[in-house]
């Protein structure tokens, strides 16, 4: 499709109410100009404790169902909600990732295929999430973004993504913080844009001073200095990044998080719902291609899904099936409500993607939902048969509609995320350790 | 292993070859050092502050807490993860991995985790610090009232008073934002630009032409060193009088401070790192009882009855002997029910009081807040040989079998009852692959087999009676027999193997590093020190940071 400078402004001015920034805008005016579109965006949304509790997510029964062949299969039931995108669905089974096989703080070997380091428990790799926003959307604002709320105690960490060996990335777990840092003022009382002014002439400032000392001292310390240094641009990047979107909005920035979710935490449907929406956003305002939305991506032991009236806590009394003297089948019904709730909220979030035009097609056309599960490791018989379900076809990048279950023990999640990599652009030959790699899946 | 190297360096008169079967040194007789670059002043250092000393810096600096009054008494409860300025909370995620001391130097620096964390924390400092730092900026603050902040806040974050060329800088940078903003916004950016600084988030170790250290600088490097906080006034005084030049000026002042409760919270963090509670799942992901919530709370408390209470709130008597051997110990209502404590005057979870224990839970090795957190033979022993005694062992080869029932092929006699699981461990020990370390550690761990994973003394594991017996092996002084678990503690307790290395790793500690070749003399006399002290801890750490190397740093190599 051609669109032509009437159609542009013809768009701003009739769908202004959907067509919601400036970088979408900027989109439109090139391709009018006859410049080709290629967007590509990736969320990540990772799940904890396994698929289904102890026993059943080994492979787990959850997400089998009928399937007559690659492309005529029924949906299992608990993505009942994705029914309306299931021709945009991918389901992938029996991939192996032997560097989550331990612990449960081998969470972070779900996204970096890496065993992670111990004493203390620290990330062993990258995650892929951050792989490709450093490797592909370096520009952005955020790279990558890491959103979701935490349950665990302080100096551990909430979700799956790293930066590389021992580093842990940051992440969002309040929304209220998030939404500060992406839409808001730094200080409050002001306006966005003249906060992030303020906030970039602080920073500039500090760079100033950072660089200043740095004369002070060579050496391996004098680097420690340059560590500071390149942290304090990174955060002038992003400002400077974030200033530039919220000055070329042309609709009004989304509106704070209820000030309540200050006081919420854990497995709460209004806080993840927040954080569902600050993904939506971050991604249509441009702010990031890269989205990790933690439905708890780790452990969660101080979690209970009460919210969703399902008893118990998230890891001792559902992941491991124990203390409440459950059937298998108030097992499976529990597992299958919380399954439900999630694949709900992926329809939602599919849904407000839907909803958005982007050259010619929607935002959703462009983007690929991954939904995995740090699958708690062997502790939860999560690591040797991990199934991940894709939304999207990203361009026609994926073929969608798909059910592929592969020979058990044959294939390794480094074949996936490669794969994942290639579709968005980052031509990767393996991913992670190895011996997590055997060929790269073809998704197309 | 760092231990087992360094001692080898000082036995051999720092000859720089490590022979690792030499034995750890006896007792007390440490060789004279020869080797003259065994002496050798510490290395130049950019040291970050850590995030419990972020937050001591920022709340002395900006003179914001909580408003009230801090206890008179060490409270052995204190959440770290949950202090008033949220700084630590913000930052514990960012710490870096280290091997033993948080504040250990070789680590990750500034991260951007770290960077967009004080970038975050610093906003809501600076609005909070500005209701509290001088009456004259509620009014709109004027120039001198400005350039008397930034001053009085700028030394106090910086650990010393600015030089007129920081300050004009930074007023320069308060004139110009208030020249488009309202001033005292203005005044908050300012704030935050000194926090945000690298002289508030580094130490520099730096030293000047004379190869020694400036008086701030000592300062500062005392006061983290023993308090994990910045120089009080007093100490920031004795640097600018020039009272803090020489070795004795450190001992004065360090004596100082650890006659007092500002040494607590740093005394507590050594413990707690040299002495780490170990989690509830082991890494080959088996579960402790510690995943019980209630056991896990009561061998907490129980935990820091045996670091922070002891060494936090008693500076008059600690000694090796009364941690491993004595009977007085904390208690909060849990704990005192279960040990059969009656009378101990506490009602709640949260209120503690020393009592003397039954002789059965003398020493912090008969206590649930060790016996919960290790729960094997092997385990328990290997904390005695690395935390004690400084003679670790090394992870097993590459291709061990570590699977106990296999290298001793008794599974299925053990399964019918056969074998007891002392007998299965004595196979083992006997194993060719396997007895060199195991014949090392398990005879030092079965006397300890009399308390089971929660704590709780057991005379039959597995249907066996249990053999209390056991040996200490591969030390100069302390080896041989011991009938039972208290025999065991009584000897170690009275040990100067164990006073040896306490003072190696309390040496770590102030030296925030590993210590190496060129730490030799300083180590030997650290533990000298110790030693003729009878293992009084205060003696200990006194005689370390007063030592005359600390008072210069050798310039960084190229």
């Amino acid at each position: 499709m051609r669109l032509g400078r009437r159609d542009v402004l013809q768009a701003l001015g009739v769908g202004a109410s959907s067509l919601l920034l400036g970088p979408l805008m900027r989109g439109l005016v090139r391709e009018a100009r006859g410049e080709p579109m290629d967007v590509r965006r990736i969320i990540f949304f990772v799940d904890g404790n396994g698929w289904g509790h102890q026993g059943m997510a080994r492979d787990s029964e959850v997400l089998a169902t009928t399937v007559r062949s690659e492309t005529d299969w029924d949906l299992p039931p608990v993505l009942e909600p994705l029914r309306p995108f299931q021709s945009e669905l991918t389901i992938l089974r029996r991939f192996a990732n032997g560097a989550g096989a331990n612990l449960h703080g081998n969470g972070w070997g779900t996204l970096t295929c890496v065993p992670p380091l111990h004493q203390p428990m620290r990330p062993g790799g990258v995650s892929i999430d951050r792989l490709l926003g450093a490797r592909r959307f370096a520009d952005d604002a955020f790279p990558s973004l890491v959103l979701g709320p935490s349950t665990t105690s302080a100096g551990r960490s909430v979700n799956c993504a790293a930066d590389g060996a021992g580093r842990m990335a940051p992440a969002f777990a309040s929304p209220i913080e998030a939404w500060r840092t992406l839409f808001g003022a730094p200080v409050q009382g002001l306006g966005a844009v003249e906060g992030t002014t303020r906030e970039l002439s602080l920073i500039d400032t500090v760079c100033g001073d950072v660089e200043r000392a740095k004369r002070r001292l060579g050496g391996a310390e004098g680097r420690k200095l340059e560590q500071l240094f390149e942290s304090c641009r990174a955060t002038q990047h992003q400002l400077s990044k974030k200033l530039a979107v919220l000055q070329s909005a042309t609709r009004a920035l989304p509106a704070a998080p209820d000030a309540m979710l200050a006081s919420v935490s854990g497995l709460n449907r209004t806080l993840l719902r927040a954080h569902t929406d600050l993904a939506f956003n971050a991604l249509a305002f441009g702010l990031t291609h890269v989205v990790h939305l933690s439905m708890l991506g780790f452990d969660a032991h101080n979690a209970g899904w009460s919210d969703l009236s399902v008893p118990g806590d998230a890891h001792l009394n559902i992941g491991h099936a124990t203390g409440l003297g459950w059937t298998r089948a108030q097992h499976d019904a529990a597992i299958g409500t919380i399954l439900r709730f999630k694949a709900a909220e992926l329809a939602y979030l599919w849904g407000r993607l839907k909803e958005v035009p982007e050259a010619g097609k929607t935002m959703a056309d462009h983007t690929l939902v991954v939904w995995v599960n740090s699958g708690g490791g062997k502790h939860h018989d999560g690591a040797s048969l991990i199934p991940v379900v894709l939304l999207g076809t990203l361009g026609g990048r994926v073929a969608g509609g798909r059910y592929r279950a592969v020979p058990q023990g044959q294939r390794r999640m480094g074949d996936v995320f490669t794969a994942l990599a290639r579709v968005m652009g980052v031509p990767l030959e393996s991913f992670g350790a190895p011996e997590e790699n055997t060929t790269p899946l073809e998704l197309g | 292993m760092r231990h087992l190297i360094l001692s080898a360096l000082v036995v051999t008169g720092c000859t720089g070859v490590a022979e690792l079967s030499t034995p750890p040194m006896g007792p007390g007789d440490e060789v004279e050092v020869l080797d003259p670059t065994a002496c050798a002043p510490p290395p130049a250092r950019l040291r970050r502050l850590t995030p419990l000393q972020l937050e001591a810096t920022l709340e002395a600096g900006l003179r914001v807490d909580d408003g009230q009054a801090r206890p008179a008494t060490w409270q052995p409860l204190r959440n770290r993860f949950n202090t008033t300025l949220g700084i630590i909370g913000a930052l514990q995620p960012t710490a870096p991995e280290t091997d033993v001391f948080s504040h250990e130097a070789n680590v990750e620096a500034a991260t951007p985790l770290f960077f967009a964390a004080m970038v975050s924390q610093s906003a809501t400092l600076s609005t909070q610090a500005l209701g509290r730092l001088d009456a004259c900026i509620a009014a709109g603050p004027d120039e001198a009232c400005v350039a008397r902040v930034v001053r009085e806040v700028g030394a106090r974050l910086f650990r010393r008073p600015l030089s007129d060329e920081a300050a004009s800088r930074y007023l320069e940078g308060f004139a110009t934002w208030a020249a488009t903003m309202p001033r005292r916004d203005a005044l908050a950016l300012t704030l935050r630009r000194l926090v945000l600084a690298p002289e508030t988030v580094f130490r520099f170790e730096v030293p000047g032409a004379d190869g020694r250290l400036d008086d701030y600088a000592l300062a500062e490097w005392l006061a983290y060193t023993l308090t994990d906080a910045p120089p009080s006034p007093a100490l920031t005084a004795a640097a600018a009088g020039g009272r803090l030049r020489t070795a004795d000026d450190l001992a004065r002042e360090a004596g100082a401070l650890l006659s007092s409760l500002r040494t607590a919270p740093a005394l507590e963090r050594f413990a707690s790192e040299w002495v780490p509670y170990e989690s509830a799942w082991d890494r080959r992901g088996n579960e402790r009882a510690t995943s019980k919530p209630q056991v896990r709370a009561r061998s907490e408390a129980a935990f820091r009855d045996l670091t922070s209470s002891f060494f936090a709130a008693e500076p008059e008597a600690r000694t090796v002997e009364a941690w491993l051997g004595g009977t007085a110990g904390w208690v909060n209502a849990d704990l005192a029910a279960w040990y059969g404590v009656a009378d101990a005057g506490v009602t709640s979870t949260s209120t503690w009081a020393r009592v003397e224990l039954p002789a059965e839970r003398r020493g912090a090795l008969l206590r649930p807040g060790f016996l919960v957190s290790r729960t094997g033979v092997t385990s328990r022993a290997l904390f005695i040989r690395d935390r004690l005694l400084c003679a670790p062992l090394p992870e097993p080869p590459v291709g061990v079998n570590t699977d106990l029932d296999e290298v001793t092929e008794s599974l299925e006699r053990m399964e019918r009852r056969q074998l007891s699981p002392r007998e299965v461990r004595e196979l083992h020990m006997r194993a060719p692959s396997c007895a060199g370390c195991h014949s090392m550690m398990d005879p030092l761990g079965f006397p300890l087999d009399t308390f089971d994973g929660e704590g709780l003394p057991r005379t039959m594991l597995d249907g066996f009676p249990i053999d209390p017996s056991g040996a200490i092996a591969g030390t100069v002084s302390s080896d041989g027999p011991v009938a039972n678990a208290g025999e065991l503690v009584d000897r170690l307790s009275r040990s100067v193997d164990v006073q040896r290395c306490v003072a190696t790793w309390a040496f770590d500690f102030v030296n925030a590093e590993h210590a190496a070749a060129a730490d030799a003399c300083a180590l030997s006399d650290a533990r000298r020190a110790f030693v003729a002290s009878g293992g009084d801890f205060k003696a200990l750490w006194q005689a370390v940071v007063s030592q005359p190397r600390w008072l210069e740093r050798r310039p960084e190599a190229p």
